[in-house]
This record gives C-alpha cells, sequence and structure tokens, in this order.
C-alpha cells in the first residue's frame, strides 16, 4: 500500500471540501499514476472543478488529504508550482494583449527566461495551431483559439503535470477532437493530464475515468472497464439470415462462453445480442460454432461498443438507488 | 532570483503594452492637460467678473451731477448700463435682479445729498442673490470698497473745501496783522487819536471775529489757544479804547498788541502748513506697502499678462493632482480586475506571489508615471513657457517618484478593498474629490482647522502641488518632510494594499 503511494503523481484520500454547510466536494478518494491521461466526468456543479482545485492547491480540504508530486499543494514551494500546468475552464488571460504578448506574459510569470522563451513560444503556437494569429489581440480571435491558446499558455513552461479544466466545453466537436489529439500527444511526450469534462463520450480518449456526481465520485475506472461496468459483461453483436435465427440461438445458447443471448428492438431481423465474458476470447469460438451449422447464412458478427452517452446513463441508473440512499442518510 | 525578477517584470510588459493598446487613455493623460492649461491661458481674463448693476436714485435725481459723478466712480469695478439699468425707484431694478439680468442693485437714498447738513450716517443698501459662498463674499467686499471709496472721495471734497477757508482766514490774518502793527506804531509815538481811530476800524472790519469763526466751524484744535486769545484781545481792545480815552498808562495794552500779534503769526503759520497738506494725505494719511520675498519673477508680470502668470502658477498643481489621480485610477482598477477577469486564479496555481504581482505592477505604473510626466512636462515647459530649473531635475524626479509610489500604493488599497470595477472607480473618484478640496489645488490648506490639515497631508497631491511649485517656480529643493510623508503614505498603503491581496491570493 505504501509503495503503490510513493509511486502515484496525486494522491486523494477521504478528501472532503465544504463550503459554508454544504459540501461541494465529499469524501473522494484516488491515485493518478504518472504518464496517463486521467479524466473526471459528470454533470456541470458535480464538484470537479472544485476538486482540480484542490489538487493545484488553490483550495485546502475540509478534511482527507490530498498530495501532489509528493507533496502537500498546500505546502508547494515555487519550484514544485513550476511543474504544474493549469488551463482554467475560462479564458483568464487578457484580451487587450495580442496572442504573443499573452504567452509572453504565462512564460515569465513561470520565471521561463528570455533565451528558452522565444523558441519555445514558436513550438506551442504552432503546435495549438495559433502562429498565424499570434499578432492578433486575444479578445478579437474566436472562442476556440483562446482555448488554444490558454493551453499554450499553460504548457509555455513544459509541466510535468497538467491541470486542464472542461477544455471542450462548449466548442464544436471537430475542435474537440483536434484538443484531444493534443492532449494524446503531450502524453506521447510523457506527460501528465488531468482533465475534466462534461461530454461523456470524452473518456474513451482518457486512460482512466473517475465518475462524479453530487460531488461525490461513483467510480473510477479504464473505458473498457466503464463499459463493462455499464452491460455487466462483454456484447457481442451477431446477424444471421431472419430465417437461421432459431437455430443460431440454439447453437449459442448451449455454447459454455455464452451467458445470455437477447433480442435488440429496433434492430434488423436477425440480430442478436451475445453476452460473453470475454469478447476476444469469446467471439472466435462463437463464430466456429455458428460455422459448424452450414444451414447458418452467418451475415455480421462483432463486439458490440454502445456510446458513452448510453453507459453513462446505464451507469447513472443503476448507481441512483445507491446515492439517494446516502442522501437521504445525509 | 533571475525567476523572481522575470517574474516581478511580467507585469511591466503587459501594463504597458495593455495602456499602449489605449490611444485614447494616453492622449487624454497627455494632450488632455495640455489643452486644458492651453485654454485657461488664452481664455482666463485674470480678474474677477464685473458685476452687472443697477443703481436706483432717489426720484427726479436720474441726471443730477452728483449721480453723474458717483457713476463715474464705481463703474471701475461695477457694469452699468447708464441707459438700461438706472432706476428711479426699485422695484423694477429687484425685478431685473430676479431675472437675472443683474447680478446686484445698489440703492442711494435721497439723504445722502444732505448728509452733512443732518449729521447721519446714511445707509446705502446693496441687494442681490447669490447662492455661491465665494460670490457672496466677493460682492459684500466691493460693496465694501465701494462704499469706503465714496467716503474717501467725498472726505476730499470735504478737506478741499476746508482749505480754501482756510485762505480766506490767512487773509483776515493779514489784514488783522497789519492794523495791529499799525495801532502798535500809533502807540509809541502816542498818536492817541490816531490810535482810537485805528481800534474802531479793527472792530469795524470785523476781521478778529471773522478768524475765530472760522477757526471755531473748522474745529481746529491746534488753533484752540489762539482762539481764546483773540476772545481776550477783543475785550482788551475796548480797555485801550478806554484808556486812550482817559489818557492813561499804555504800557499794559501795547504789551497785549504785541503778545496777539505773535499769536497771529502762529495762527498764520498753521493756517499755512494745514493749507499746504495734499488733501488726499488728509483722506488717506497711511498707504500699504507690500513686499513678497518670494522670487516669483518665472510667474511673469501678474499685473501685465495675469493669464501667464496664472497658468505658470497652476501648471505644478495640476502635474501633481494628474500624476495622482492617474496612479489611483490605474493602480484602482488593476487588482480588481484580476480578480474579476479570473486571472488570479491562474496566479495563484502559478508561482508567483502576491508580493512579485504587487510590485511587479507598482514597477509598471512607475514606468508609465515617468514616461507621461515626461512628456507632459516638456510640453508644458516648451509648448506654454512654463518654468523648469534643470538644476532642480534630480529632485522633481525623485519627487515625482515618490509622489507615483505613495499614489499608487492609495490605488492598490483601494483596489484590494472593493469587489468591482466601478467601485474602483467611484472611490477613485472620492480622492480626486478630496483632493481638489484639500490638498491646496485651489483653498489654501491653511485656511483648514489643524486636524483637517493633517488629513489632507495623508493626501499625496498635497505634498505634490507644494513641492512642485517650489521646485518648478521656486528653484527650490524640497522639505525632508515631504519625502517622510510621501515614503510614510507609500509604505503603509502597500502594507495595507499587500496584506489584503495576499489574503485573497492566498489558498482557501
Amino acid at each position: 500500500m505504501q509503495a503503490h503511494a510513493v509511486q502515484s503523481l496525486i494522491q486523494l484520500q477521504q478528501v472532503t471540501k465544504r463550503f459554508g454547510d454544504r459540501d461541494v466536494v465529499r469524501d473522494v478518494s484516488w491515485n493518478i499514476q504518472p504518464g496517463e491521461i486521467f479524466g473526471i466526468v459528470g454533470p456541470s456543479g458535480c464538484g470537479k472543478t472544485t476538486t482540480v482545485r484542490l489538487m493545484t492547491g488553490v483550495y485546502i480540504p475540509t478534511s482527507g488529504s490530498v498530495s501532489v508530486l509528493g507533496k502537500d499543494p498546500a505546502t508547494f514551494k515555487a519550484s514544485d508550482r513550476e511543474q504544474l500546468g493549469y488551463m482554467p475552464q475560462l479564458f483568464v488571460l487578457y484580451p487587450n494583449l495580442n496572442v504573443l504578448e499573452n504567452m509572453r506574459f504565462a512564460a515569465s510569470m513561470y520565471g521561463v527566461s528570455l533565451t528558452k522563451r522565444r523558441k519555445r513560444i514558436d513550438e506551442l503556437l504552432d503546435f495549438v495551431e495559433l502562429d498565424q494569429a499570434r499578432k492578433t489581440l486575444a479578445g478579437n480571435i474566436s472562442g476556440g483559439m483562446q482555448r488554444r491558446l490558454q493551453l499554450a499558455a499553460a504548457l509555455v513552461h513544459e509541466p510535468e503535470l497538467l491541470f486542464v479544466d472542461e477544455p471542450t466545453a462548449g466548442i464544436d466537436p471537430v475542435l474537440r477532437g483536434r484538443f484531444w489529439d493534443q492532449f494524446q500527444e503531450l502524453k506521447a511526450m510523457g506527460k501528465s493530464l488531468v482533465v475534466t469534462t462534461q461530454y461523456v463520450n470524452e473518456v474513451a480518449y482518457c486512460d482512466r475515468v473517475a465518475v462524479m456526481r453530487d460531488g461525490q465520485l461513483l467510480l473510477v475506472d479504464t473505458p473498457d472497464g466503464l463499459r463493462r461496468r455499464a452491460l455487466g459483461s462483454d456484447v457481442l453483436t451477431i446477424r444471421v439470415d431472419a430465417e437461421d435465427l432459431r437455430n443460431a440461438v440454439r447453437i449459442l445458447s448451449r455454447h459454455q462462453l455464452v451467458l445470455g443471448i437477447e433480442r435488440p428492438h429496433n434492430a434488423p431481423l436477425g440480430s442478436m445480442m451475445v453476452y460473453v465474458d470475454d469478447a476476444s476470447t469469446a467471439l472466435p469460438e462463437l463464430i466456429a460454432a455458428l460455422n459448424s451449422d452450414p444451414t447458418i447464412d452467418t451475415r455480421q458478427v462483432g463486439e458490440y461498443n454502445p456510446p458513452f452517452d448510453d453507459i453513462f446513463i446505464t451507469l447513472m441508473e443503476r448507481l441512483e438507488t445507491p446515492v439517494s440512499k446516502e442522501h437521504s442518510n445525509a | 532570483m533571475l525567476k523572481n525578477i522575470v517574474r516581478i517584470f511580467a507585469f511591466c510588459a503587459k501594463e504597458l503594452n495593455a495602456i499602449r493598446r489605449q490611444p485614447l487613455l494616453l492622449v487624454g493623460l497627455i494632450i488632455g492637460p495640455f489643452l486644458i492649461l492651453s485654454l485657461f491661458g488664452v481664455g482666463y481674463q485674470g480678474e474677477q467678473p464685473k458685476l452687472r448693476t443697477g443703481i436706483v436714485v432717489p426720484p427726479g435725481h436720474r441726471d443730477d451731477p452728483q449721480v453723474t459723478e458717483l457713476l463715474k466712480r464705481i463703474s471701475n469695478t461695477f457694469l452699468i448700463d447708464p441707459e438700461r439699468h438706472i432706476y428711479e425707484s426699485e422695484a423694477p431694478a429687484v425685478a431685473a435682479l430676479e431675472n437675472d439680468e443683474l447680478d446686484l442693485v445698489e440703492v442711494f437714498p435721497l439723504e445722502m445729498t444732505t448728509v452733512y447738513s443732518t449729521g447721519k450716517a446714511v445707509d446705502i443698501r446693496f441687494i442681490y442673490s447669490e447662492v455661491d459662498p465665494l460670490l457672496r463674499s466677493w460682492i459684500e467686499y466691493l460693496s465694501y470698497t465701494q462704499i469706503n471709496e465714496l467716503n474717501k472721495g467725498m472726505l476730499f471734497s470735504v478737506v478741499g473745501q476746508s482749505q480754501q477757508q482756510i485762505g480766506t482766514l490767512r487773509d483776515y490774518v493779514s489784514d488783522a496783522r497789519q492794523q495791529i502793527s499799525q495801532l502798535r506804531e500809533q502807540l509809541s509815538g502816542n498818536k492817541r487819536n490816531e490810535a482810537r481811530q485805528t481800534i474802531r476800524s479793527l472792530r469795524e472790519s470785523g476781521a478778529l471775529q471773522l478768524i475765530a469763526l472760522s477757526m471755531t466751524q473748522n474745529g481746529a484744535s491746534e488753533t484752540s489757544t489762539s482762539t481764546q486769545s483773540l476772545s481776550s484781545l477783543q475785550a482788551s481792545l475796548d480797555t485801550l479804547d478806554r484808556d486812550l480815552a482817559a489818557g492813561g498808562s499804555l504800557e499794559k495794552q501795547e504789551q497785549q498788541l504785541a503778545e496777539l500779534d505773535t499769536r497771529l503769526s502762529e495762527l498764520d503759520q498753521q493756517a499755512d502748513r494745514v493749507q499746504a497738506i495734499d488733501p488726499a494725505v488728509v483722506v488717506s494719511p497711511l498707504r500699504s506697502v507690500a513686499n513678497n520675498l518670494a522670487p516669483i519673477e518665472s510667474l511673469g508680470d501678474i499685473t501685465k499678462d495675469p493669464a501667464t502668470a496664472y497658468v505658470r502658477f497652476y501648471t505644478p498643481a495640476v502635474l501633481a493632482l494628474l500624476l495622482q489621480h492617474m496612479m489611483v485610477t490605474l493602480a484602482g482598477l488593476s487588482l480588481v480586475r484580476e480578480l474579476q477577469q479570473g486571472t488570479l486564479e491562474m496566479f495563484r496555481v502559478s508561482p508567483l506571489s502576491a508580493f512579485q504581482t504587487l510590485i511587479g505592477k507598482y514597477a509598471s505604473y512607475t514606468i508609465l508615471s515617468a514616461l507621461i510626466i515626461t512628456v507632459l512636462v516638456s510640453l508644458m515647459v516648451f509648448g506654454l513657457g512654463v518654468p523648469f530649473y534643470t538644476g532642480q531635475l534630480l529632485n522633481f524626479a525623485l519627487l515625482t517618484f515618490m509622489l507615483t509610489i505613495a499614489s499608487l500604493g492609495i490605488g492598490f488599497f483601494i483596489s484590494s478593498v472593493v469587489s468591482t470595477d466601478s467601485q474602483a472607480v467611484q472611490f477613485s473618484m472620492l480622492v480626486l474629490l478630496m483632493s481638489v478640496f484639500f490638498s491646496g489645488f485651489f483653498i489654501s490648506i491653511k485656511s483648514f482647522l489643524p486636524f483637517v490639515q493633517n488629513i489632507a497631508r495623508g493626501l499625496p497631491v498635497t505634498h505634490g502641488i507644494a513641492n512642485y511649485q517650489q521646485i518648478m517656480l521656486l528653484n527650490r529643493a524640497p522639505e525632508t518632510s515631504t519625502y517622510i510623508w510621501l515614503g510614510g503614505i507609500a509604505l503603509v498603503s502597500f502594507l495595507l494594499s499587500w496584506l489584503i491581496f495576499s489574503r485573497q491570493f492566498q489558498r482557501k
């Protein structure tokens, strides 16, 4: 247990943050490992930003402990803070300065020397595709460009750990995709990222995801793990000729790897959903089983990957009862 | 260490770039005061406005020469339209006052023409309708000086008449002395009948009685002894006449005549002295001769070119007031804008401290202040001819620096306690208003009670005005106490701002 804590980049242990008589974050615990993209997902007001602020040291927890880079953020020295990058939820740079001047300000704020900053700023503006807009006032660029500028400003001092608070809120899907591409590139460079989002589909880009609601952590898992939790197991979709459906169901239901079969609504005739423990193991075996009956015309076989929106709704529905119980207890 | 310096100077470039992007602000800060002072120089007449005055004279006296003379006397300070604003009753004049056609109505009563015969002082009424206490004081002062001038004019006339009467008196004295001399010769030659004839002639001419009467009317205190002697001489002449008729000794009478001649001679000398005095000296025997030790040559000749003198006098005050207001406003908006804009959250995560943020902002605005003051002073010196002694350059720079950091301290204090930029502007305006009233810009701080004077000294501009004037107009270095006051204001305001801002900066 001790060894695990030492390895963690960020460790939260039963962290609660109270404003007045309201717990904005309650009893949250997790470990974030170096080099991973850790997503925090949940509806607006669920405590994501407060949790990020607890990890960046802007807030001090009411109870519990926070450790970032092996230290309590409340005791961070300037040299510790130089290892953090932070992109706030809103654009907080200066609209009356141009892109380049904002970058220079951010670089100065982190004490980046004049000799280093020029090359670094050029690289970053290229990275966030703002090179052409370097002389444009930040107030005159689009919302998406402002976000990218804010990201570049957060990276100007080459931080080891980057906190990104809802980077994609309110921007178009194409730009959202580009943001995640950039996060993946940063990860490839060896950076660690903590990213909050309201868009549950974006959890697919994360290595691990924390799901929060009403200030509470519901679960932490990988995107695949979340899917499995929602569906209860792996699911395969198989479609055969409509006339062969009965035979196919008979064969599959007898197979030892099949946990259950379901006929989906609004699906083409001959379709079925097959529940298995491990899709990768079961898939070739089930195809072989169906092929053992030459009368069955198998038309489509694959793993069922429902949208994360659906997975999230399913998870929420599943977790609804215990949360309500806790609320009533509180 | 290097990183700390880089962090502090993050704000220099940021603030200066932000201000550079606001040309209107720069124009306002530099060209604005220059234009205002230029307009003041071109438009200021250098004197108080003349009051539009209506004169109410007694009915039928509109064309009285005395009224004409009066109007002539007062027209220097009062604006009187003889065609429209001479009234013979009070009501239309007051109506004109109420309609704002006039600033003042002056009512001369009929008794004014008979003041000497009645022996009673006469009231001249001044009617006005004014709220402004400064204008009220001005009207009352003008009324007072006008009555003084009128009284002096009347007195001058009376003295002139009296001196003419003294001339007549001296003629009588000369006649009387001639006859007394003749009488004395006759007595010494024992020409008794001729002497009696002369006594009769002296009595009949009435010269002695007229002298006595004149002196009594004029009330000349100096000649009271002579007057008594003259009265006793009347009796002596009667006795002499009787003695001459009786043929007795004349020794005693001769002595009396000699004594009378001496007295009349003294009287003549005294009358000569009185007659020789300029009536203006009698009316105003004392004059004031003011001697200003301050070397105010730099202001120019205030009597010939008052506008230039006023522009030069007010320029240092405008500089000080502008500098303070500029710094208080910029600093006042500075921190609260970071708070409102959300940048403070970014600062909290960064290695930046509240101290570095404040020092960075101090540095940027101090650089801005130096740039603006340099341009502004150059414009004023070369454009308006405002004096500047190059020997005082270091003192000027040091005073500007101290005034800047003290003003910034007040601005940052405001910024650290308010929660919106409109509140910051409001408080900055309050500081400006307080400065206009208490800093000595228009009203000397000596006009206030001591405790208010100390409050005024808590404003950087109070020291700025006094010492910019000292440096620019008098070529004198500021007192050490100036730097102590400004340093104290700067230090206290910085510590307070730092304390409060650190709490806002603090992790919660």
